[in-house]
């Protein structure tokens, strides 16, 4: 289970002991059909956020009173990159602007200065020459397929920053449920409303990992109840794309409306 | 109806949504490529092709680019099919799949417009999707995003708090100094909503918004503060966020919140929190010395009790700060760095490398302030060193720089050169490279005892295969060539030979940055051609076929230097008296210059051509057998010296030059006008150097060099002719003897198997080695003749740096620099620092001017104007940005000098006195007590700040003279507050305004505490009441003037129903509300209780400001005591001198020559006999009474500018002599002039 490391500044709350399929493992009884199927389409598949901190020292007793959760002061958090292991873009949030194309470059050269290391160095990382220069530090952490890499400047807090990615992730395994690679895939938007519960504009908003929730949650039903009539057939449908029937009525007639269903080569 | 509604959403949910899109990608993208990279083998990212982060083949593979380009082409004309339809829910889907292709690569700024609509939508669901594309896409060259401003408004000010929160999240990103400076207010308001989650969001936003509009900063502060104590944790921690990052950039107007904070830091139990705040003292205690003292315990105790690494590791990162800050005054706190480098020998030693890491980080800053007690750690940074992490390695190294001496330098440096060996990846081992030669080169040399041995280090390194830093190797060896002398024919030697395996080095193109070393060899064996042994070789070496593939800047060096070498080999010949061998030579030139004329690279050309001609002239005058060596040699006579970088820029410009004076009249077109450069130094260095005679004739030139050793004898820091501690070790009596051991370079070193450097270590140990037994040899003398039989010296390694002698006698001649250069740093500020803008004073109370926009009809006057309660005078707003600008300027500079004032107060009664109101644990009661002996000590460090106050056209002499005088008058003030302490606070003086304040920047100079300076004046005064006035021009308006008088009720009785009337003239008239007649009063906006004071301000119209004039006037009031109230008057009268109608503004010295020099202003001039006062005091006197700014002061003699509120340009010429000052004055007003003269002499007449 995830435990924070012995640095951590602040305390995760207890978390619910959660059956499921060993880390790493492809995850074949992932609820839906589209899960499993696409990860046959070559996705990545490993259960981020189950896997263990990998820091040896996470084992070590935490000595002295336990404090209460805090929150990350911040300094200037200059972008958020998630990309997998094959340096592919699974979210990249930008707190300055760049065009595009740079966009696409900084991506490219984080995953290149960070893929190539080992997976027992340090987390932190000099040298990104196009994003910021001297004064900013790339730190990531690893989790199954996914890096998550913080461009941060010099005055952030090191530990602190690896502690929030920490946070991060957690926060998306309880918005989805056992979130793996695919997770981050489909539901970028969703993501990103998540990040922005945590970091805004480059600081720092939030740590407490219950009150992220929270505030979620209640956007998601405030969302819920406002697609209202409209939305129940959308999750229908969306429910049946996912479901990969062989197939697919082509028309449905409901009184005097027929609704032709279009050709769905794409949902193969 | 309903029925058609659920068509519509159902047609809807057959439309491709976002994992449609994804999953369309995915199919045409990741399936494609594994099948066909599996086929095909490597990958690479194919440019060509729209879908720039996909995969080809080397040559891009057309038909796969082809698939995923065409899905996606085929997506975004979907898209812009779905954006064209009316249903928001359609476009909303849209532009979710756009967001998505953004994060590809995909520009989707065509749909910015889109964005806003779907922005405006009323569902949250749709309005999240618009603000989340907008904070992807925009930026502040979107021109749509002017369209949102009242969007955003709505949402702020929408009844549910997400659709607030969503708007505030969108705006973070994507805020532009226009939406900051019409929704500052909205946001301002929002800080204080119910709601925790939108006040900690609209708090944190705040920051976004001071930086783009820095004039919020002040309005909103005083709230922002309030924040810091909100009881909500989330919303104090943002604010702390705010105020940290706000303070990091300028910390020296955030010191007056240190108390605070220091509240903060001992009561919360926040981690964070306290985390923020450590990270912000360590920021302030530069600024304050007396902060960090007050620090270190609660800081230690800290250390000791807390068991989060990440608070261990901030707090001691603090602690090194305030040791570095109180490294200068305070000598005895190693028991605070030994237990910093305690804590982070722990750290380092630790099995996770991020602590680790961070142990290193740390370790270095102590290295700067404390090497010794770092040095001591020795063995775990070179530990680090073998670590298989990069990120630590790289840490070591930077430790390394401060761990070398003369000792271990070699050392050292062959372990690092075994890592370049070994290290894999170019990065690493460029900064390897990079180390090596930081580390060697460091203060000039200092380590380095064998020059031959570097020499040979930095020849090894031009092996290196694929390095970025040729250009560094190159360096190196031309500045150790050129300033040490005794090395030159060992580096000669060394480079004949590189240059002799040029092929090796220049081989493969992969290695263009090394063939830099060839730049440098060429030069050294051309200019030092004297010591070759075999300058033929060379030669030939040099003029090889192979050179012509170089680049084009080193084959024109190697032109150059041909013919350097062709002269010393001529005279050689010639000498030797062998016209045979000489013509040989002759031959060979010409016979191989005309590869270089062929040259691609203009330069290489061009001095081949010329140098052909050249060799084939004197080949005929050889034929005529005419002796041309000392002709030819004549060409390179004399030697070149090394000049400092920066001593250019540091040549003063002589008397009588004038820079900014056209040398040709400039045509009399308008485009020059417009774009009128500006007049940095450097720009004007080419215009300079053609002023400048083109030849010093021989005297001038050997006065100088005269006057250069002259300078250089005396200056400490020129080792050439003072003697090192080693010197001076060995001219000591009795010690002149010890042999300096010469490196023979005759001796072949040529041991096989071994690279040349490490020759160097064994030589370099075995004559340190024969060095110590002679010393200890004598020593040993010495003390067997003083104790005989007495305890022997043991002949262990005690030797210390100073110890070892060098092997050459190195000369290091210091880099020249002109003479009377201007020792100033300050030319690394970057002007366009957008936290510069931030640099506000907080302190201040804030000024009626300064509100937030609020929003109003487009067509309304934002009132601006420094009004008063009392008076209702609406004016039209003044669009002219450059005024505004202007304002701004003068505000800030009126709140510095203000700041100074208040903060100095409070600032010192808490350093000094008050233990932090509120501390929970219990301080020590040591804490509490201020040795007596620190206020004396602080001066405190200031550079920061006036690196900001400068602005770029300043004269650095001028800023010479501030730095001391601010930091008297810092003290002197410090003093006042330490007196005040014991008494009562002193009483907050009156609001100030504009025009008020001493100007600071290129205005006023102080020196002494200045005598305490008023420029209220006694109006009248009776039993009741004492009235002090002050006139105060303004430039927005340029016929009006604001009078602020003081009111002071001096009787027992309570003062109301206050009113003042004033009898017009015809040409000065009291602004009166609108309605009121002439003879009607203006009643003053408050009462007066027994002893207490205040000031109010009326606004007077005045026609023709070039004479003074007097007002006749009555205060009335009710005078109310126990026994009755009765009705009371005052008379007065109202000087409006000259001088009030003057406004301080600043004047750059180009404007003011050019003022000068227009010739339309008018002429006059006083003397005033007798004056004691200083020059510095005077001028501080005339900006203080008469409002002027310090243009430009030389010695006894300074410019001065002022403005009458009707534009008049008043300039002044002040020079000081022998107990008399005389002002010369040009106005474009003669009257004005004479009339401010006459008042500036009754000034004058009383110092």
């Amino acid at each position: 289970m995830l435990r924070a490391p012995a640095w951590s500044c602040f305390r995760f709350p207890p978390r619910r002991p959660r059956p499921g399929p060993a880390l790493s493992k492809p995850c074949p009884a992932a609820p839906g059909g589209a899960r499993a199927r696409a990860c046959a389409g070559g996705g990545g598949w490993g259960r981020i956020a189950s896997e263990i901190p990998r820091r040896g020292s996470c084992a070590r007793p935490r000595p002295g009173p336990q404090l209460p959760p805090g929150r990350p002061g911040s300094a200037m958090i200059k972008a958020i990159l998630i990309f997998n292991n094959h340096g592919k873009p699974r979210l990249s949030k930008f707190y300055q602007p760049y065009s595009e194309d740079t966009q696409q470059q900084i991506i490219r050269e984080t995953f290149h200065l960070v893929s190539k290391r080992d997976e027992n160095v340090c987390n932190f990382l000099e040298g990104g020459l196009l994003i910021g220069g001297s004064d900013n530090k790339l730190i990531y952490r690893h989790y199954a397929t996914l890096y998550f890499v913080f461009c941060v400047d010099s005055s952030e807090s090191e530990l602190g920053i690896l502690d929030l990615i920490q946070v991060f992730v957690e926060t998306l395994d309880k918005c989805f449920e056992n979130v793996c690679e695919l997770d981050l895939i489909f539901h970028v938007d969703k993501v990103h409303n998540i990040l922005a519960e945590m970091v805004m504009g480059g600081m720092v908003l939030e740590t407490n990992m219950n009150e992220i929730v929270t505030q979620i949650d209640a956007q998601n039903k405030l969302e819920k109840s406002e697609a209202g009539l409209a939305g129940a057939p959308a999750r229908a449908v969306s429910a049946v794309k996912n479901m990969n029937l062989p197939e697919i009525p082509r028309n449905i007639n409901i009184g005097d409306i027929s609704i032709k269903v279009p050709n769905l080569p794409s949902f193969k | 109806m309903a029925l058609k509604m659920v068509k519509g959403s159902i047609d809807r949910m057959f439309d491709k949504n976002l994992q449609d899109l994804v999953r369309g990608i995915r199919n045409h993208k990741e399936d494609e490529i594994l099948r066909l990279s599996r086929m095909e083998g490597l990958w690479r990212p194919c440019r060509e092709h729209a879908c720039r982060r996909h995969f080809s083949n080397s040559i891009c593979s057309l038909p796969l680019c082809h698939i995923l380009a065409k899905y996606i082409s085929q997506c975004i004309d979907e898209i812009k099919q779905e954006l064209k339809q009316d249903n928001i829910a359609v476009k909303a889907n849209a532009v979710c799949k756009l967001t998505y292709l953004q994060m590809l690569g995909y520009d989707i700024s065509w749909a910015a417009f889109n964005i806003i609509e779907v922005m405006s939508a009323s569902k949250f669901t749709f309005k999240r999707i618009g603000y989340l594309a907008a904070s992807q896409c925009f930026h502040e060259g979107t021109d749509v995003i002017m369209l949102t401003t009242n969007q955003i408004r709505k949402d702020l000010s929408s009844p549910s708090q997400y659709d607030t929160g969503v708007a505030l999240t969108g705006l973070s990103c994507f805020v532009t100094p226009d939406l900051a400076r019409d929704l500052a207010n909205d946001i301002m308001t929002l800080m204080s909503h119910t709601k925790p989650y939108i006040r900690k969001k609209a708090v944190l936003i705040m920051y976004k918004v001071f930086l783009k509009y820095p004039e919020s900063l002040r309005p909103a502060f005083p709230r922002l503060k309030e924040k810091l104590e909100d009881p909500d944790p989330g919303v104090q921690s943002a604010a702390v966020n705010v105020i940290c990052e706000l303070a990091r950039r300028n910390p020296k107007n955030y010191l007056s919140l240190a108390p605070l904070f220091f509240k903060l830091m001992t009561s919360s139990t926040n981690n964070w929190v306290l985390i923020k705040i450590i990270k912000l003292f360590g920021a302030l205690t530069p600024l304050e010395p007396r902060l960090g003292k007050k620090l270190i315990e609660p800081l230690t105790n800290l250390i000791h009790s807390t068991s989060a690494m990440s608070l261990l590791y901030e707090c001691v990162n603090t602690v090194i700060a305030v040791l570095i800050s109180l490294s200068s005054g305070m000598p005895n706190h190693s028991a605070s760095i030994q237990l910093c480098v305690q804590k982070l020998r722990i750290l380092i030693e630790d099995s996770d490398q991020n602590l680790k890491y961070l142990g290193l980080l740390a370790m270095s800053k102590i290295l700067r302030t404390h090497p010794k007690s770092v040095q001591a750690h020795k063995d775990l940074v070179l530990q680090c060193l073998d670590d298989k992490d990069e990120s630590i390695r790289l840490r070591a190294l930077d430790l390394l720089y401060g761990m070398v001496s003369k000792k271990n330098l070699m050392e050292i440096v062959k372990k690092l050169m075994t890592h370049v060996d070994k290290a894999e990846g170019t990065t690493y081992r460029d900064e390897l490279l990079t180390k090596i030669i930081d580390i060697c080169s460091q203060s000039n040399y200092q380590h380095i005892t064998n020059f031959e041995w570097y020499i040979s280090i930095l020849v090894e390194l031009t092996r290196l295969e694929g390095t970025r830093h040729g250009h560094l190797i190159a360096a190196q060896m031309l500045d150790v060539a050129i300033r040490v002398k005794a090395i030159r024919r060992f580096a000669v030697s060394q480079m004949s030979t590189l240059l002799d395996s040029a092929h090796l080095v220049a081989s493969s193109t992969q290695r263009s940055s090394i063939c830099e070393v060839l730049y440098a060899a060429a030069w050294i064996c051309g200019e030092f051609s004297e010591h070759l042994q075999e300058p033929q070789q060379t030669l030939e070496a040099m003029l090889r076929p192979k050179v012509t593939t170089l680049p084009g800047h080193i084959q024109a060096v190697y032109v150059q230097n041909v013919v350097k070498l062709y002269a010393a080999i001529l005279q050689q010949k010639e000498q030797a008296a062998d016209a045979q061998a000489a013509q040989e030579v002759t031959q060979l030139l010409v016979e191989r210059l005309p590869q270089f004329v062929q040259s691609a690279d203009l330069e290489a050309q061009e001095r081949a051509s010329c140098i052909l001609q050249l060799v084939k002239h004197v080949q005929k005058l050889q034929a005529r057998d005419v002796p041309v060596a000392e002709e030819v040699s004549a060409l390179f006579a004399g030697e070149l010296n090394p000049v400092a970088p920066k001593a250019q820029k540091k040549v003063p410009v002589p008397e009588g030059l004038d820079l900014d004076a056209w040398i040709n009249e400039p045509l009399s077109d308008s485009e020059s006008e417009d774009e009128k450069p500006k007049a940095i130094f450097h720009d004007e260095e080419p215009r300079h150097a053609k002023q400048r005679p083109p030849e010093a004739d021989e005297q001038e030139l050997a006065r100088r060099r005269e006057a250069r050793k002259q300078e250089q004898a005396n200056n400490p820091f020129y080792i050439k002719s003072s003697p090192s501690p080693q010197k001076r070790y060995q001219d000591a009596p009795g010690v002149d003897h010890i042999p300096v051991v010469q490196i023979d370079l005759s001796v072949p070193l040529k041991v096989p198997g071994m690279p040349m450097s490490d020759q160097y270590v064994k030589l370099e140990e075995e004559r340190r080695h024969r060095q110590r037994l002679e010393k200890d040899k004598r020593k040993r003398k010495k003390r067997e003749r003083e104790r005989r039989g007495a305890r022997r010296h043991t002949s262990l390694h005690t030797e210390s740096d100073e110890d070892i002698t060098p092997a050459q006698r190195v000369d290091i001649v210091t880099e020249e620099m002109p003479e009377n250069a201007l020792p100033s740093d300050e030319d690394d500020k970057d002007p366009n620092d957008p936290y510069r803008a931030l640099d506000i004073d907080l302190d201040k109370p804030l000024a009626d001017s300064e509100k937030l926009p609020v929003q109003k009809h487009r067509d309304t006057e934002t009132s601006k104007s420094p009004e008063r309660q009392d008076v209702t005078v609406v004016e039209k707003k003044s669009k002219k940005p450059k005024r505004k600008e202007k304002k701004q300027k003068e505000k800030e500079r009126e709140k510095k000098k203000k700041k100074e004032a208040e903060k100095g107060v409070d600032l010192d009664f808490w350093l000094s006195t008050t233990p932090p109101a509120a501390t929970p644990a219990p301080l020590p009661p040591g804490f509490l007590q201020e040795e007596p002996g620190v206020n004396a000590a602080v001066t405190a460090p200031k550079e920061e700040r006036r690196g900001e106050e400068q602005d770029a056209g300043e004269d650095a002499e001028q800023d010479l003279e501030k730095k001391p005088s601010e930091q008297k008058k810092k003290k002197h003030k410090k003093d006042k507050g330490e007196r005040s302490k014991d008494k009562k606070r002193p009483k907050k003086r009156a609001p100030p305004r504009e025009g008020d304040a001493e100007p600071v920047q290129n205005g006023a100079l102080r020196e002494e505490p200045l005598p305490p300076m008023s420029s209220y004046s006694l109006l009248a005064e009776n039993s009741y009441i004492k009235m002090t006035y002050d006139v105060q021009g303004s430039l927005q308006k340029d016929s009006q003037v604001t009078v602020s008088m003081v009111l002071e009720n001096q009787s027992s009785s309570f003062l109301k129903n206050m009113e003042l009337n004033v009898l017009d003239s015809l040409n000065a008239r009291l602004a009166r509300p609108e309605g009121s007649s002439v003879h009607d009063g203006v009643p003053v906006p408050f009462q007066l209780p027994p002893g207490i004071s205040n000031e109010a301000q009326f606004v007077f119209t005045i026609q023709s400001i070039v004479t003074a004039q007097k007002l006749k006037g009555t205060l009335s009031f009710i005078a109310k005591n126990d026994e009755g109230s009765t009705h009371e008057k005052l008379d007065f009268k109202l000087h409006f001198t000259c001088t009030s109608y003057l406004v301080t503004t600043p004047c750059y010295s180009d404007a003011f020559a050019k003022l000068l020099e227009s010739g339309d202003l008018s002429m006059s001039s006083v003397k005033v006999d007798g004056i004691s006062m200083s020059f510095q005091n005077l001028l501080a006197k005339i900006c203080f009474h008469h409002h002027f700014s310090v243009v430009e002061r030389v010695d006894s003699c300074a410019s001065m500018y002022s403005r009458s509120i009707q534009g008049h340009h008043v300039c002044l010429l002040v020079k000081k002599g022998e107990k008399s000052v005389s002002v010369d004055g040009k106005c474009s007003d003669s009257t004005l002039l004479s009339n401010v003269l006459e008042e500036m002499k009754e000034t004058l007449a009383k110092c």
